[in-house]
């Protein structure tokens, strides 16, 4: 009885969930949108058949109530009147089953179109590299000067088509953000394509699926859909060197960070902090999460970040740092101007 | 040799007291290890597994306490990844294929009517190498160096650059055991199949329960090379003596490479697990409706159909990898195929349910599991055949979800009810129907508890195999049911367990044929004497204890000094020629130490693999040499 009833509430769940920013029928993009009109269609016509189904099943228990031991010996089948008829029936079914499933294979070619990757001259071209455990992104230009990057949030203008270039260097990650397109995974030696177009301004949730190592729990990632104009004001900003320290505290931060191990895989662009081993720092403060969605970016969350990466993320490959108090709280200074 | 109605009392009592002589098993320790007995083999191959099974649970508990709340801090990631990856392996290499494949060396040579399997020591090394394999990787495990990568341990992370330690190669060493024993079985299973079955059992009169196990073994012949040689691959890029480069990307080797390697043997992995199970609810599904099959061709034609199309749609689990469009498309397609034989098989089942009379006895309660999990888990199948819908749920919880609707609702329920079905035929006493029962709702109860949220949380957005997530992703109720019902399924189990020790001890005397079942293994002792068959029957039917006349005649002459066996032809099992088994026999343990011995030394260095050589010849010699054996050293007294 239960089982019969289940679909029904997992549609109602579903409804609920709507309001979500990271789930596959809450879509946010034309891909994610094909794709989830696409399962409820599956969804509708698959869970008929399993009613259907399980419905005949509780029948054949309810008709024949027997489990006291009248067992009597049966017939052979060739003896059993009626046995030709229940062939016939079962031929029927089987031949109606291969006409449902060829309605759902044509319906699946035509979402599959939609996803299929389109030439298209005015799209913006992002490269997404996959680390354990966090994002590189390279917002690609003609000019080469124009060309920069961050780490773990990616902005993109609504409406427009916008092209992920997928590698990785170390292990097999895989990019989904859930409300704006299924996944696609980043194999090393071998390049992807991910086209999607967003549809609805928002931020969207997603994290690795492809199991990478010991934090692949904690690789998030955030994306910002915004408007063209949104958009075009934060790309200006993002092209920008960080901001020179003012107060002597975040000169003293800066110092601190410049002659620390932070620059062996940092990098602060107009500064001589160049290594691409670990996240972009250069806007740092800009972003909303610290190591890749692991922790909203607060000055509290960051100190712990510094002082104590393995207690929030055990196996992450930043060391701990083991400043002064005071050091620690210049640094600190220093690292919120990188707006 | 001779086919007679039915010999004389006189002549019985001689028989039966020679035949027992030569059959059974050295008393004492020794004998013990060195019996070549099938179902004493088949019921450690059935307890071990089990054994195995609980171990497996008692992760997964672990797992679900860990993921009960969100920002658990009980496991860390470290742990957790063993836990995931150990349960996933066992679950697949040390329960579900050994204990299809125990139940059916149990079953075989009884439902054929034969007095053993083909290569009974053969046999006892199968058991023991899977025995050894599997205190390998839990060896490792409490050690704190089990493996994890996960079940698949795909390459680069399970590669040497970023899997160093021993970890993965506890993990690549399992297989080789566990495959070394499958592929053992396979064997055991198409020769005894093909060449001992009763005269009469023509081909179109094989139970379908014989069908589902031998054509598993088909499937367990081809498949199973594929993961031995993707998993040695691996060891071999992974020793540093040897350091091959087939999966390293910076030497020319392909990470992909591995994916359609595993693939090809994983997805027919699933249908290794399912097919023997189809063969469970077949045979139950008959025997309760008092009834003959409804399509019994269609039905075994299903199961081919299954076997040939499972592995031609390996690609459905790289969706996601850069794989060519036109491609993912066929695959879609040889997907979606492959749900139309099972859907026969559906319908004739519920068509038997219909058209006969039905005792709703507890094995056929675990049917009805099988029907209302299973089915839901194809169809989710359904949906992940399709390349958008699988892009957005591979690698989710939703595919958790749909991978435990298949294989606890398509292989674990209907194993449970052959347990609750053979387990009077194993030990000669009934299970308590009352406890059977409770079993069945908790575990049906539990199971959906658990899972069914699962294909919400994909929905949602949750990645498969992390060890912790978010507050505030909208996850944790769903996590929280599912880690209660994850524990509801552990009493259902238990309540099993309790089950068969108290009916071990106390049970209702089962008698031979306490189902009226229709098959030969019900037509001797339960549980069976050493030989199986004081003489070994015939048949004229599909159902020879419902169909044949009483005064069926026996086969007699065998000789009852030795252990003979009655060879038959292939297609019309007529027979052919007698065939002496060996005896008890110590070559094959000796074997197994030398084997794992081996095995375990080349996780280290390679020299091992050329050292062990010499003792492995000097036991295949021993074994080999004819009369090197127990008779010799031991019974003839």
């Amino acid at each position: 009885m239960m089982r019969c009833i289940s679909p029904f509430l997992l549609a109602a769940l579903l409804v609920s969930g709507c309001a979500s920013n990271h789930s596959a029928v809450a879509p946010a993009s034309r891909e994610a949108h094909a794709i989830s009109s696409l399962w409820w269609q599956f969804f509708w016509v698959l869970g008929i058949i399993y009613i259907l189904v399980v419905a005949t099943v509780l029948i054949c228990r309810f008709k024949s109530r027997r489990d006291r031991a009248n067992i009597n010996l049966p017939q052979p089948a060739d003896s059993i009147p009626g046995e030709s008829k229940t062939h016939r029936v079962i031929a029927i079914l089987t031949g109606v089953s291969v006409v449902i499933l060829l309605g759902l294979l044509v319906d699946d070619l035509f979402a599959s179109r939609v996803l299929a990757p389109k030439n298209d001259p005015g799209a913006l071209n992002l490269t997404v590299t996959g680390h354990q455990w966090w994002w590189e992104i390279e917002y690609g230009d003609q000019d080469p000067s124009k060309v920069f990057q961050t780490a773990n949030e990616i902005h993109i203008p609504v409406g427009r088509t916008i092209s992920f270039t997928l590698r990785s260097p170390d292990v097999i990650h895989s990019l989904w953000v859930p409300s704006l397109h299924g996944k696609k995974d980043l194999v090393p030696g071998h390049p992807a394509t991910l086209v999607l177009r967003a549809e609805k301004p928002g931020i969207y949730w997603g994290q690795c699926a492809e199991f990478c190592g010991a934090q692949h729990a904690n690789m998030g990632l955030l994306i910002k859909a915004e408007s063209a104009s949104d958009f075009a004001v934060w790309e200006d900003a993002a092209r920008k060197s960080a901001v020179a320290p003012m107060t002597d505290q975040q000169k003293h931060g800066q110092q601190i960070f410049l002659n620390s191990t932070c620059v062996m895989c940092h990098a602060v662009s107009g500064t001589i902090a160049g290594s691409h081993n670990g996240p972009e720092l250069t806007h740092l403060a800009s972003r909303q999460t610290i190591a890749a969605g692991t922790l909203p970016n607060t000055r509290e969350n960051l100190a712990l970040w510094i002082q104590e990466p393995q207690l929030v993320k055990p196996g992450a490959r930043m060391p701990g740092t083991g400043l002064q108090p005071n050091d620690l709280a210049d640094l600190l200074d220093y690292l919120q101007t990188l707006k | 040799m001779r086919l007679v109605e039915a010999p004389d009392q006189t002549r019985r009592s001689v028989d039966e007291k020679n035949l027992h002589h030569v059959w059974s098993r050295v008393e004492g320790v020794i004998g013990w290890l060195c019996t070549t007995n099938h179902k004493e083999i088949s019921l450690r191959y059935i307890i071990t597994a089990f054994g195995f099974f609980c171990a497996a649970g008692v992760l997964a508990l672990l797992m679900r306490l860990q993921l009960s709340v969100p920002n658990n801090r009980l496991i860390g990631p470290d742990l957790y990844n063993q836990l995931f990856t150990v349960h996933g392996s066992t679950m697949m290499f040390l329960f579900a294929v050994p204990v299809m494949e125990g139940v059916g060396l149990y079953l075989v040579p009884l439902m054929i009517g034969t007095r053993n399997v083909a290569f009974p020591r053969l046999n006892a090394l199968g058991y023991y190498v899977y025995l050894a394999g599997g205190l390998v990787l839990y060896g490792g495990l409490f050690c704190n160096i089990g493996p994890d990568t996960g079940w698949f341990s795909y390459v680069p992370l399970a590669g040497p650059d970023f899997s160093p330690g021993k970890r993965v190669d506890f993990w690549a060493q399992m297989i080789t055991f566990t495959e070394i024993s499958a592929l053992i079985a396979g064997i055991e299973i198409i020769v005894t199949v093909f060449k001992q079955r009763a005269p009469g059992m023509s081909i179109d009169r094989i139970p379908i329960y014989v069908w589902a196990v031998l054509i598993t073994a088909f499937m367990v012949i081809f498949a199973m090379p594929a993961v031995m040689l993707v998993s040695t691959m691996l060891a071999m890029d992974r020793m540093s003596h040897v350091a091959t480069h087939f999966f390293n990307v910076a030497e020319g080797g392909d990470a992909l490479l591995y994916q359609h390697l595993f693939w090809f043997f994983g997805h027919p992995e699933v249908y290794i697990i399912f097919i023997p199970a189809t063969g469970f609810v077949s045979t139950i599904i008959g025997t309760f409706s008092r009834r003959p099959l409804v399509g019994h061709s269609a039905l075994v034609l299903s199961l081919i159909a299954t076997a040939f199309i499972g592995f031609g749609l390996w690609v459905h689990h790289m969706f996601a990898t850069p794989v060519p469009i036109l491609g993912r498309s066929f695959f879609t397609g040889a997907s979606m195929l492959i749900a139309i034989p099972s859907g026969v098989q559906i319908f004739c089942w519920i068509a038997t349910l219909w058209t006969g009379k039905p005792v709703w006895k507890s094995p056929l309660l675990f049917v009805l599991g099988f029907f209302a999990i299973f089915v839901l888990g194809g169809l989710t199948g359904v949906m992940l055949a399709s390349v958008p819908l699988d892009l957005q749920v591979h690698d989710t919880f939703f595919v958790v979800a749909h991978f435990h609707y298949v294989l606890i609702g398509g292989a674990v329920f209907p194993l449970f009810g052959a347990f609750h079905y053979w387990f009077p035929k194993w030990t000669g006493r009934m299970l308590d129907e009352g406890i059977a029962k409770l079993t069945f709702w908790l575990m049906f109860i539990g199971f959906n508890l658990t899972f069914f949220p699962m294909h919400q949380l994909g929905l949602e957005g949750m990645p498969r195999r992390v060890y912790t997530y978010h507050a505030n992703l909208g996850w944790n109720g769903l996590n929280m049911a599912a880690s209660i019902g994850a524990g509801v399924m552990g009493i259902a189990v238990l309540c099993f367990l309790y089950n068969v020790l108290k009916s071990r001890r106390s049970g209702v005397i089962a008698g031979n044929n306490p189902w009226q079942a229709p098959t030969l293994e019900w037509a001797t002792t339960s549980p069976p004497q050493p030989y199986n068959f004081l003489y070994q029957p015939t048949v004229n039917s599909m159902h020879p204890l419902w169909f044949d006349r009483p005064n069926q005649p026996f086969v007699v002459g065998l000789k009852t000094d030795r252990r003979e066996v009655l060879t038959t032809t292939l297609l019309h099992a007529v027979p052919e020629h007698i065939h002496e088994l060996p005896e008890d026999s110590c070559w094959p343990i000796l074997l197994t130490v030398v084997i794992s011995g081996t095995l375990l030394g080349v996780i280290f260095n390679p020299w091992p693999f050329v050292i062990g050589m010499i003792p492995m010849y000097i036991v295949l010699f021993a074994w080999f040499w004819r009369d090197i054996d127990l008779k010799h050293l031991g019974r003839a007294k």
